[in-house]
C-alpha cells in the first residue's frame, strides 16, 4: 500500500517534468532568443552605440534626440506609421471579414476558393511586390490602363505621397489569408441552432448577421484586432521593398527608419530606443483595446 | 484572472516585438556549400600538402555571372598556390545587415565587398578596415603602378579603405532604328563631339511620338497619349552628377561645407532633367522608369528611343542580342561628363589579413576578372589593363559599335569622375535628406529651387566636407 502511494506521488512529478520538458525549447527559445536581446536592447537604447565600438552610456539622449525631433525623420515616421494603421486596420478586418463570411456559405468549389484566398499569404512579400509594382506602374501599368478605359482619373500609386499610403493599404488587403482563416474558424465555431431558432423566430438574412454572427464572432473579431494593430504599427516590408520610404517620405514607417538607423546609420542605440517606444506604444494600443473589450466582446463562457 | 490576463498579453507583446527586431534578417543565404565543394579539387590540385592552410573567406553581393566568375577566381586562387584557401560567400540581400552582424558577433570575414557610404568608411575610421597602402608598402612584389588614384577608397590622405572593382560607367543607351525611322542623326560616340543640351531636347521632342505618330514639336502633340518616349532618366544621385559636372559643379561646394545640389548650377542642373517630363514631355516621370520592365523590353518595343542608365545594363543588352548602341551623354555645361560606379574591395582586419592580401592581389591583378569585361558588364579597374591592345582584346563583336568610344575612354581621359560614395563623407544621411525632397521635383508639385529649399539648411548640417583629406 506505501509503495503504491509512493509510486503515485512519483506519477505526478513524473508528469510534471514531461510537462516541463516539453515546455523547455520553448521557455529556453523565449528566454535567450526574445527576453535577454530585448533587455540588451534596452541597455543599448541609452547608449551611444555603432555596433563596432563599446556602448557608451548616454542616459537619455536617445531618447530626448527622437522626441526633440532633433532628426527630423521621427515624427515624419510616426506620422505615416498611425495614417496606416488608421487605415489599414479597417481596411484588413472588413475585407477578411467578408471574405470569410463568402467563404463559409455552402457553395460548389469551396475548398478551391479557401485555397485561392489564402494563397498571397505564402508567396514570398518581394515577388508579389514586384507584381504590384508592375500593376501600378503610373505610365504603362494595368491599373492605369482600365482606369484610363473607364475614364475615370489615373493615379500615380505609390509614387505620389497622397497616393502611396492608401495602395500599399489596398496590396495589403490582398495578403490577408491568414486572418481570413482566423475568422472562418471563428464563423465555424457558431452554432447552428442559434440560426435556426432565428429563422423560427422569422428573423431574416440580416438579423441573423447582426445578432447572431457579429457577437459570436466578436472574440475572433477582437482577436484579429489585437493582432491588427500590432502589425500594422509594425509595418516594414512595402516600405522596404518598393517605395525606400518615399514620396518625399510619406511611407518612411516607423520600423523602416528604425532599421536604416541601425543598419545604414549605425546608430544601434537610436535604433534600439526607437524599438522600445514602439513597444511601450504597441502595448499601451493592446491595452486599450483590452480595456475596451468588455464593452464589446461576447464571450459565450461569460468568461471574466 | 485579470493580472493573468496582463501577464500574458505582455508575453505577446514581448513576442511580437523580438518579431520585428529580426524581420528582414531571414533571406541571407550564404553560399559556403558551393565554396566547400571546390575544397577537394582545389587541394588535389595542390598536391595535398602538408603545410596547414589558411581558409579566408570573400563576401560579396552579386549573383549570377559575376558570382560565377569570383568562384571561378578563387578556385583558380586555390589551385595557384597551396598555402591559402579562399570561398566565396554570396550575400544577396541585407548584405549590410548580414556583415554588420558578423561584424558584431567577431565573426569577420577576410575579405569584403563593402559599400563605401554604409560600412567602408565607418569601418575604417574604427580600424576594422585595415589600409591597404600598409601592405602595398610591406610587400616589394607588388606593382605599385598597377592601382590608378580613381579607384582608391580614401579615408584620409594617406589610409586607403578600399580599392575599385568592375568600374561602370553611366553612359547612354539608345535605339538606332528609330532614329533612322525619324530620318535624325545618331547620337555621337565621343565625349569630345557630345550633343549640347538645346540639341539632346530637340532631338527627344523629335523622337516622342503620340498615338497619333506626332511628335513632340508638333503643335497638336498629344503629350497624354504618348507610344514613344525621346528619353528616360535616373532618378538617383549617378543619373544627376554628369550634368553638374558638366557645368562644373560637384556634390559639395568646393570648400565642402554646403551641398552643390543649391548652388545655381545644381538647381539648374535638375530643373533641366524635371523640365524633361514636365515641360517637354519626352521623357517617362523619372518615377515609372524606375519601374520599367527593362531596358531590353524598352528599346526593342520601341518604348524609349535613349536612356540615361548604367553599364550594367549592357551585359544584359548584349546577351539578349538586342539592337542598340551606347553614345556620349550629352551636356549641359561646358564640358560633356561622366561618372564611374563601382565596388569596393577591403581587407578586414582579421589575424588572417596577410593572407587576405594575397587574395586581393590575385583578384585585382590584370586580366583576373576578363570574363566580365568580355561580357560588357565591367571595366578594368587595373592600370595595366588599360591598354590599347588589352581593352580591343575583350571587346567582342557582341559589343555594341561605340562601346570604346563611349564607355572605355572616358575612364582613360578624365571624362569620367570618381563616384561620390567614395568622395564625400557621412554621404547617406545627406543623400536621404535630399531624395525625398526631390520626390517633390519629380513628380512634378515643386521647381527645384524650391524643391531644394526645403531641405537646405537640414542637408548642409549633414555636410562633413570630402573624403582623403
Amino acid at each position: 500500500m506505501r509503495y503504491k502511494e509512493k509510486k503515485l506521488l512519483n506519477a505526478k512529478t513524473k508528469s510534471n517534468l514531461v510537462g516541463w520538458a516539453f515546455a523547455l525549447p520553448a521557455v529556453i527559445g523565449f528566454l535567450f532568443l526574445n527576453l535577454v536581446p530585448m533587455l540588451l536592447s534596452g541597455y543599448y537604447s541609452f547608449c551611444d552605440y555603432n555596433i563596432i565600438r563599446k556602448p557608451v552610456w548616454s542616459g537619455f539622449n536617445n531618447y530626448i534626440s527622437l522626441f526633440k525631433g532633433t532628426d527630423t525623420t521621427f515624427w515624419l515616421s510616426v506620422k505615416a506609421t498611425l495614417l496606416y494603421t488608421v487605415m489599414a486596420v479597417p481596411a484588413n478586418l472588413i475585407f477578411s471579414f467578408a471574405i470569410a463570411l463568402l467563404l463559409n456559405r455552402d457553395m460548389v468549389g469551396r475548398a478551391f476558393f479557401r485555397s485561392l484566398f489564402y494563397l498571397p499569404c505564402i508567396l514570398p512579400a518581394v515577388a508579389s511586390s514586384f507584381v504590384w509594382i508592375l500593376l501600378m506602374n503610373p505610365d504603362f501599368g494595368l491599373f492605369n490602363v482600365i482606369l484610363d478605359f473607364l475614364h475615370l482619373p489615373e493615379s500615380k500609386f505609390f509614387w505620389d505621397k497622397s497616393s502611396v499610403l492608401p495602395s500599399i493599404v489596398f496590396m495589403g488587403i490582398w495578403s490577408t489569408g491568414s486572418t481570413q482563416v482566423i475568422f472562418l474558424a471563428g464563423l465555424q465555431n457558431i452554432p447552428r441552432v442559434y440560426y435556426e431558432a432565428l429563422e423560427i423566430d422569422g428573423g431574416n438574412a440580416w438579423h441573423k448577421f447582426w445578432s447572431v454572427t457579429l457577437p459570436m464572432v466578436s472574440s475572433t473579431l477582437f482577436f484579429n484586432l489585437v493582432i491588427g494593430i500590432i502589425g500594422a504599427l509594425q509595418v516594414f516590408g512595402a516600405a522596404y521593398i518598393i517605395t525606400e520610404g518615399g514620396p518625399n517620405n510619406a511611407s518612411l514607417f516607423y520600423v523602416f527608419n528604425l532599421w536604416r538607423q541601425a543598419f545604414k546609420y549605425m546608430d544601434m542605440g537610436k535604433a534600439s530606443a526607437m524599438a522600445w517606444v514602439l513597444f511601450v506604444v504597441v502595448l499601451l494600443a493592446t491595452l486599450v483595446v483590452f480595456k475596451t473589450s468588455n464593452k464589446w466582446v461576447y464571450n459565450e463562457g461569460g468568461d471574466q | 484572472m485579470k493580472t493573468k490576463r496582463l501577464v500574458s498579453v505582455l508575453l505577446i507583446a514581448v513576442m511580437i516585438f523580438s518579431a520585428t527586431a529580426c524581420s528582414g534578417k531571414s533571406e541571407v543565404t550564404d553560399n559556403k556549400d558551393t565554396g566547400s565543394s571546390n575544397t577537394a579539387g582545389s587541394d588535389a590540385a595542390a598536391g595535398g600538402g602538408s603545410e596547414k592552410v589558411t581558409e579566408i573567406r570573400f563576401t560579396e553581393w552579386d549573383g549570377g555571372d559575376t558570382l560565377a566568375v569570383y568562384e571561378e577566381i578563387a578556385e583558380k586562387f586555390n589551385q595557384s598556390q597551396s598555402k591559402i584557401h579562399v570561398t566565396v560567400m554570396n550575400i544577396p540581400d541585407e548584405y549590410d545587415t548580414k556583415i554588420t552582424t558578423m561584424v558584431a558577433g567577431n565573426d569577420v570575414p577576410e575579405v569584403c565587398m563593402l559599400d563605401a557610404a554604409s560600412l567602408m568608411y565607418t569601418y575604417a575610421e574604427e580600424s576594422i578596415v585595415l589600409n591597404i597602402q600598409d601592405f602595398i608598402n610591406k610587400d616589394a612584389n607588388f606593382d605599385k603602378s598597377s592601382m590608378l588614384d580613381q579607384f582608391k577608397y580614401m579615408l584620409t590622405s594617406d589610409y586607403m579603405a578600399g580599392y575599385g572593382i568592375g568600374s561602370e560607367n553611366i553612359t547612354m543607351f539608345y535605339n538606332p532604328s528609330l532614329f533612322q525611322k525619324y530620318g535624325i542623326e545618331e547620337p555621337p560616340a565621343s565625349y569630345k563631339d557630345a550633343w549640347d543640351w538645346d540639341t539632346f531636347v530637340n532631338t527627344a521632342q523629335q523622337l516622342t511620338i503620340d498615338k497619333e505618330g506626332r511628335n513632340a514639336l508638333d503643335p497638336a502633340f498629344d503629350p497624354e497619349n504618348i507610344e514613344t518616349y525621346g528619353v528616360t532618366i535616373s532618378k538617383w544621385w549617378a543619373g544627376y552628377m554628369p550634368f553638374l559636372y558638366s557645368e562644373g559643379g560637384d556634390y559639395l561646394n568646393e570648400n565642402g561645407t554646403a551641398i552643390g545640389y543649391a548652388t545655381e548650377e545644381g538647381i539648374d542642373v535638375l530643373q533641366k532633367l524635371a523640365d524633361l517630363t514636365y515641360k517637354y514631355h519626352v521623357a517617362l516621370t523619372p518615377t515609372s522608369s524606375e519601374t520599367m520592365p527593362g531596358a531590353s523590353e524598352a528599346l526593342t518595343t520601341n518604348k524609349v528611343a535613349m536612356t540615361f542608365d548604367g553599364q550594367w545594363i549592357n551585359a544584359a543588352l548584349m546577351s539578349d542580342g538586342v539592337d542598340y548602341n551606347v553614345a556620349a551623354l550629352p551636356k549641359m555645361g561646358a564640358e560633356a561628363k561622366t561618372t564611374m560606379t563601382f565596388g569596393g574591395i577591403s581587407i578586414m582586419n582579421t589575424d588572417k589579413a596577410d593572407a587576405a592580401w594575397e587574395f586581393v592581389k590575385y583578384i585585382l591583378s590584370a586580366g583576373a576578372c576578363e570574363p566580365l569585361y568580355k561580357s560588357g558588364l565591367w571595366l578594368p579597374t587595373n592600370a595595366n589593363e588599360y591598354t590599347d591592345e588589352y581593352i580591343k582584346s575583350f571587346i567582342t563583336d557582341k559589343h555594341p559599335k561605340n562601346y570604346y568610344e563611349s564607355i572605355v575612354v572616358p575612364m582613360m581621359d578624365g571624362t569620367a569622375e570618381r563616384p561620390v560614395v567614395a568622395t564625400i563623407k557621412n554621404f547617406n544621411k545627406i543623400n536621404d535628406i535630399i531624395s525625398p525632397a526631390l520626390d517633390l521635383l519629380w513628380s512634378g508639385e515643386m521647381t527645384a529651387a524650391d524643391a531644394i529649399a526645403t531641405i537646405e539648411d537640414q542637408a548642409n548640417a549633414e555636410v562633413k566636407g570630402y573624403l582623403g583629406k
